[in-house]
């Protein structure tokens, strides 16, 4: 280490890794505009109207204009707020939504970090993100967004064991932490077939987690105002609409990757093997994009008693019950995972 | 401001100066050493946080800088699975609501602060003496020729093939029975807290989902064939206000 | 592995027979029972307290006659215990003397729960979950005495005292029983910070948790600072459950503050499985210390017995004095443990003795109800068990039978001749003195002095003093609240009152007859469990 200059054993993996960044960011911008693009005519189309249709072709470039827009406005911060950590919040959250794509494998072998505990590493990031919305709430001073703070802080936390207890059901069926071992275990077999409640419980947990509708109650337009941004304007409260589709997209691809065998054809035959793994991997994450949008067309807002419910009553015992049955199957069967060689 | 600031005026060339020399001396280091004490650093930074902030949410703000440097510090020497560990129980469930507490009780500055000048002696001596032991303890480990193994985890783990394996098996085979009593303990815990606070009240109305499911459309619909203009005699007694929308 | 080829071992017996011969069937039956309580409890939240706690009293005596059993075949058809496997056997160890007190804490669990129930009733307190509770903390007392590593004797004793802080709390409306639970959990968990230093500061020693490893690294060792840091740390934390002075402030305080079943739980359970971690920690992995904490030992006995019996003199509160009692009780057990192994024996006969008395005057003062004035708001009376000296007054007129058994209690607690108490104390002192402690002796003999006369305190109020009805009664129109002994005493026993404390005087009685047996099985335990000492 003493007689390589400073600048390379620094630089270059700094380098390195940022440029691995930017490919995968900047995509990721796209998606989510294309995104909010498509959640918005999806909308209209259930509503039987025509959604966005002025700017460019279809109204395509309608998100380039509200982005345009976002960026223009006058970011205002209330007197009162904590102006330090009222503008840390929106960006914690960003890049909180962002970091999490490290461990996300897009095809065999194509990753940025390929780390064992990749897993882990979703669940500590996605752990978290609950301090974004914390902050938000209450360095803007003010009782809706502190209320709409507490709330979806309340909400994250009761989720997030029920999604720890689904991950561990997926990982026992692997034996390995890491995101690309659990695509590669699905060789065979998807584990949407063994584990199909468990997508059911896994599903409904990231819209809670996201903070969807049927689970907006965090923003609760129509009591709570907006909830924890309320006091956010233009650039400041991009940043959380950016981080909340790009999470969106993240929660999708990870249920993609669990459950419908990530980057992998669904048969092993010709036609199917012809098309490149990333090509799946967003097929497949389109698909519960989808899903999520037809549930906010369909879907009322849960009560708030209702939503504990679901998540510590109901969610959890039936994972729990689920993760014992998983280790018995497997142990009796014997189909447990080869362990990884000393 | 000493004569060396009134001469120069501007403090960028002391600043520009240290961070040269600071650079020569981090180029000695290997990357890893460097983040070492990069990290080390925060920590112990986050920790004078903690104690010195005026603001009790402050405080608990650093706290979660502090638990983070200790999960990269974690990272660093290979125990990844710890450090997630620390980030998603102590980051994800004990600070926040650490948070939640100061965030809603209106902690009161002047009396915490009293008692920190107060108590300042007491935690000074006390502190003392463990650091005091803790030093102790390293010098002569340091000094001994034959300074004991830390064998705990008994056969060697180190050569499988990750920290994640090697703790789950040393968990579940040499201290299996340590640890189901360290569920148990749990399990108490929150019976205890159950026990103790949970208070049914009479009187409010909850939700029986299954009472909500079990009902049937012939309990609670009726359909009634009315003209205009006419009322039927059972729902003009029960609910006079409410106009009846009947069908046929 | 005790789990390998699991189908073939159910189905000849052969996995019972493990499990039986491994000795821990006491731990695995309170473990299972409280698993299933606990489904039990959740699923059926009203009612059901009686049904619930039959069958937490049938685990508790299922968990102490397999211990009883399984020492009866290590002691009289001497099989040689079953190697644990792997991953049991440097966790836990069975000796005879773990078998013994593991025989016996169910029992006084059992007391506890037995005679709390009519009480636990009338205060509303009937839930489940105080069985749970008094399950779990036996099971983690249970557990605490096989360890043979410090991890387990940490998990255990963390067990119990949690178990135990929520309990003192249980009833929760009332501010003492509160104030006690919290005070209680402060303190305990300072002490168990300071017991896990010095379980630290061993470790970084020695590189071992398990206690012949401690042993073994100590042994070939010249002692210095850290070796005595990691003694006295380990020392105050331990010394804490056995309420020994200066770790004792807790004592009066949540004695008084719990619930009378939880302090009876507390004073006889709960010391015991003290005295037994005591006995472990000192007489397995820190023998080596031997001359160091010999001293420390004799100091903190010293103290026990002085701050102990003087604390006693003043109190009016029964709780309270039962409380200052148990800390001088301490210090007689702590002079045990100086002589060393050879005292053990005496030791532990004294400390059955102690504990018999404990459960027949707790029990008492859980079958009197003192019937407070009738509040306008409840329409039943509240309950509440005696709480100071001056409501035993004119008990011997009223009902003879109990004054009669509570005099024999005390006095056996006081240490007079000849009931069983004197003869544990006795040998106590005689194995002190025949080590050639001279001034522990005379101490012990002073405080057994101050002692007896504080104990007769109680006796003498409920043989000599006067009953002063009619007092309360010309004071009923004032005010009812001037003396303690406005209300007259209202029986309330249960029947499990009446067969405990029939039981707990046959002891007493048994253990006098049967002394000279007694202290030969007892020496037999001691010699079983540390043969190489």
């Amino acid at each position: 280490m003493f007689d390589t200059p400073f600048w390379i054993s620094y630089g270059l993996p700094v380098v390195h890794s940022g440029l691995w960044s930017l490919v995968i960011i900047l995509p990721l911008l796209v998606a989510v505009a294309l995104l909010t693009y498509v959640e918005r005519k999806v909308l209209s189309a259930v509503h039987l109207r025509r959604g966005p249709n002025v700017v460019g072709p279809f109204g395509l470039f309608q998100p380039l204009a509200d982005g345009l827009k976002m960026l223009t406005k006058e970011t205002i911060i209330p007197t009162n707020a904590n102006r330090l950590l009222f503008l840390f919040a929106p960006i914690l959250t960003f890049v909180l939504s962002l970091i999490a794509w490290a461990v996300i494998p897009f095809d065999q072998g194509v990753v940025l970090a390929d780390i064992n505990v990749g897993l882990l590493y979703f669940f500590a990031i996605s752990s978290l993100s609950v301090y974004g919305i914390i902050i938000a709430g209450w360095a803007s001073n003010s009782k809706y967004a502190f209320l709409g703070a507490l709330r979806s802080a309340a909400q994250m936390v009761s989720y997030e064991v029920s999604i720890g207890f689904v991950l561990v059901s997926v990982l026992l069926s692997v034996g390995s932490l890491n995101l690309s071992d659990i695509v590669m275990a699905q060789k065979n077999l998807w584990f949407v077939v063994p584990h199909f409640p468990l997508l059911i419980i896994f599903f409904v947990s990231m819209l809670a987690e996201t903070k969807r509708t049927p689970f907006d109650l965090p923003e609760g337009e129509s009591e709570l105002v907006a909830g924890y941004f309320v006091e956010y304007s233009a650039l400041t409260f991009g940043l959380f609409f950016l981080a909340e589709y790009a999470n969106l997209i993240l929660m999708s691809a990870l249920t993609a990757i669990l459950f419908l065998g990530g980057w992998l054809p669904p048969l092993n035959i010709e036609p199917f093997t012809w098309v490149p793994g990333p090509i799946w991997l967003a097929l497949k994450t389109s698909l519960f994009l989808l899903l999520f949008i037809l549930v906010r067309a369909a879907v009322p807002r849960y009560r708030y008693d209702q939503l504990m419910r679901l998540g510590w009553k109901v969610f959890l015992p039936f994972s729990l019950i689920w993760l014992v049955g998983t280790a018995i199957v497997l142990v009796v069967m014997g189909w447990l995972p080869a362990l990884p060689a000393s | 401001m000493g004569e060396f600031a009134k001469r120069h005026q501007s403090p960028w060339p002391i600043i520009v100066c240290f961070a040269l020399n600071f650079s020569k001396v981090v180029a000695l280091l290997s990357p890893i050493d460097f983040l070492f004490y990069l990290f080390a650093g925060f920590t112990l930074a986050a920790g004078v946080g903690v104690i010195t902030a005026r603001n009790p949410v402050y405080s608990v703000f650093f706290l979660i800088a502090a638990f983070l440097n200790a999960a990269a510090l974690f990272l660093l020497a290979g125990a990844e699975f710890l450090a997630f560990i620390l980030i998603i129980v102590y980051l994800g469930a004990v600070a926040v609501l650490f948070l939640f507490v100061v965030m809603m009780l209106d902690i009161n500055l002047a009396t915490v602060r009293a008692g920190f000048v107060r108590y300042l002696p007491i935690a000074a001596v006390v502190g003392g003496i463990f650091a005091a032991q803790l030093i102790i303890m390293l010098l002569i480990w340091q000094q001994s020729e034959t300074p004991p193994t830390l064998n705990a985890l008994g056969n060697s783990p180190m050569n499988q093939p990750n920290n994640v394996y090697a703790l789950g098996r040393v968990l579940y085979t040499d201290y299996f029975v340590a640890f189901q009593t360290a569920g148990i303990i749990l399990l108490i815990a929150m019976i205890g807290a159950i026990v103790l606070t949970l208070r049914p009240r009479a009187g409010i109305k909850t939700q029986v989902i299954s009472q909500q499911v079990s009902r049937k459309s012939s309990q609670s619909v009726r359909l009634v064939d009315l003209k205009l203009g006419q009322t039927h005699p059972t729902t003009a007694a029960t609910a006079p206000t409410e106009p009846q929308e009947g069908s046929a | 592995m005790i789990l390998d080829n699991l189908g073939t071992k159910i189905a000849d017996g052969t996995l019972g027979m493990q499990i039986f011969a491994s000795g821990l069937m006491p731990q695995l039956t309170l473990l299972i029972a409280g698993l299933v309580l606990v489904l039990m409890v959740a699923f059926d939240a009203r009612g059901r307290y009686r049904t619930i706690c039959k069958l937490g009293e049938l685990a508790l005596v299922a968990s102490s006659v397999s211990a009883i059993a399984s020492l009866y075949a290590r002691l009289v058809c001497d099989t040689s215990p079953i190697a644990l496997p792997s991953g049991i056997g440097h966790l836990l160890a069975v000796t005879p003397l773990s078998l013994l007190l593991n025989a016996t804490i169910p029992l006084l669990s059992l007391c506890g729960l037995a005679t709390s129930a009519r009480w636990l009733r009338a205060q509303g307190l009937a839930k489940g979950e105080f069985v749970l509770l008094v399950l779990f903390a036996t099971l983690g007392m249970q557990l605490m005495l096989v360890s043979n590593h410090f991890l387990t004797l940490y998990l255990g004793l963390e067990l119990q005292s949690l178990s135990f802080y929520v309990l003192a709390a249980f009833q929760r409306d009332n501010r003492q029983s509160a104030e006690a639970g919290l005070k209680y959990f402060l303190l305990g968990s300072v002490a168990s910070g300071l017991l896990l230093f010095g379980i630290a500061l061993l470790y970084g020693l020695t590189g071992g948790l398990n206690f012949a490893e401690i042993a073994h690294h100590l042994a070939g060792k010249t002692l210095a600072i850290p070796e005595q840091a990691a003694l006295v740390f380990v020392l105050a934390g331990i010394a804490f459950k056995l309420a020994a002075v200066p770790f004792h402030l807790w004592t009066p305080d949540v004695y008084e503050g719990a619930p009378t079943p939880v302090t009876m739980i507390f004073a006889t359970a709960g010391k015991l499985a003290g005295l037994g971690l005591f006995i472990l920690v000192l007489f397995s992995p820190l023998y080596p210390l031997i001359s160091q904490w010999q001293p420390l030992i004799a100091l903190l006995a010293i103290a026990s017995l002085l701050i102990g019996s003087l604390g006693a003199l003043r109190q009016e509160k029964l709780k309270r004095l039962l409380g200052f009692s148990a800390i001088a009780q301490a210090g007689y057990m702590l002079l045990g443990i100086t002589v060393g192994v050879s005292g053990l024996p005496a030791l532990l006969l004294f400390a059955f003795t102690y504990v018999v008395a404990s459960v027949g005057i707790f029990t008492i003062l859980l079958a009197f109800h003192e019937k407070a004035a009738v509040s306008s708001a409840a329409s039943t009376p509240i309950m509440t068990p005696l709480s100071t000296i001056a409501q035993l007054r004119g008990l011997s007129a009223t009902h003879p039978a109990w004054a009669g058994a509570l005099a024999l209690f005390i006095v056996s607690l006081a240490g007079i001749p000849p009931l069983a108490g004197f003869w544990g104390k006795l040998y106590l002192l005689l194995a002190v003195f025949g080590q050639g402690y001279v001034l522990l002796t005379l101490i012990a003999l002073l405080a057994t002095v101050i002692g007896a006369f504080y104990y007769l305190k109680v006796a003498k109020a409920a043989y000599i003093d006067p009953a002063d009805y009619s007092q309360g009664a010309a004071s009923k129109n004032k005010k009812a609240s001037t003396t303690a002994t406005a209300s007259p005493l209202q029986l309330n026993a249960s029947l499990a009152a009446i067969a405990v404390t029939l039981l707990t005087l046959l002891t007493t009685v048994a253990l006098i007859g049967g002394l000279i047996p007694l202290t030969k099985l007892l020496s037999r335990v001691v010699t079983a469990t540390f043969p190489t000492i």
